[in-house]
């Protein structure tokens, strides 16, 4: 049986349009970022971070990338119907160094994700692999019904 | 080192055959740079690299970076909801002759990559002591 779930895009579509506001906002906030390159905002790690959703029969997937942040300093909490990753960046420059360039910025980052179909808090899974962060989420499996033919005697 | 040259792989340019290629998008890598004493570092977000499929070159006064990003969906079924694209990482920079190029090193951590470059012995500032007589 394919369970596999067409992903409401209502919760999604509300979703991007909020990180799209704050993407907005954080461009405003940081004095002089512009990026020229479409498809990517110029700092790679802001206060609301982007997540790339991917699916399989079992799983939810979340991704998102956080060059810079130690797997100490990343926090995730989940329920069965929403998911949280936060952290914070914290940039160590040269103490006797002067600052040519700064693109990248300190940061402390929190998004949270509703989930379109319930999943086992119990069995999610991260992994931080280069700078890239994993969520795995088990979805909840649905309870089996069998239709039972009734015989007749 | 502070003149940064945009360097156009894909966007606009017509002849680059990146263009074609199965990611088309090569990524500017954000980096902060820092001079001290002794020498620049430059420090560039490039998540999802691999340590052996970066490359640091430096040529013509040019120091050019990248960082090839393999495409890691093959196994994580289908996209649902992207918010960022995956790609190549790419950035150049300009710098004077006052970098020992051979000694050039680097490290990448947590999707960070951090590259030294030591100034070369002549443009090293030197204290001057004034005498007094």
């Amino acid at each position: 049986m394919n369970t596999r779930t067409i992903l409401a895009p209502a919760n999604y579509a509300i979703d991007s349009i909020r990180h799209e506001l704050d993407r907005i906002y954080d461009h405003m906030a940081v004095p002089g970022l512009a990026s020229r390159w479409p498809g990517r905002v110029l700092d790679s790690l802001r206060p609301h971070p982007a997540f790339n959703v991917l699916e399989d029969d079992d799983n939810i997937f979340i991704e998102a990338e956080m060059p810079g942040v130690p797997s100490d300093a990343l926090e995730i909490s989940a329920s069965d119907h929403s998911i949280t990753v936060a952290g914070t960046r914290t940039l160590d420059a040269p103490e006797d160094g002067t600052s040519i360039r700064r693109e990248r910025s300190n940061v402390r980052f929190e998004r949270t994700m509703r989930l379109p179909v319930p999943v086992e808090p119990d069995g999610i899974d991260a992994c931080l692999t280069g700078g890239v962060l994993t969520v795995t989420l088990p979805k909840v499996r649905p309870a089996r019904t069998r239709r039972v033919d009734v015989r007749e005697s | 080192m502070t003149t940064e040259t945009n360097n156009p792989t894909c966007c606009g340019t017509t002849t680059d055959s990146m263009c074609t290629v199965k990611r088309p998008q090569n990524y500017r890598a954000p980096v902060d740079v820092f001079e001290t004493e002794a020498g620049f570092r430059v420090l560039a977000d490039m998540p999802g690299a691999r340590s052996e499929t970066i490359e640091i070159s430096v040529e013509d006064n040019m120091l050019t970076i990248t960082a090839d990003v393999a495409d890691r969906y093959d196994n994580l079924g289908e996209m649902r909801f992207q918010e960022y694209g995956v790609g190549d990482f790419h950035r150049s920079f300009r710098i004077g002759d006052g970098i020992d190029a051979d000694g050039i090193s680097a490290t990448y951590r947590d999707g960070v990559l951090e590259v030294t470059l030591p100034k070369a012995a002549a443009v090293k500032s030197r204290r001057i002591d004034i005498r007094t007589d």
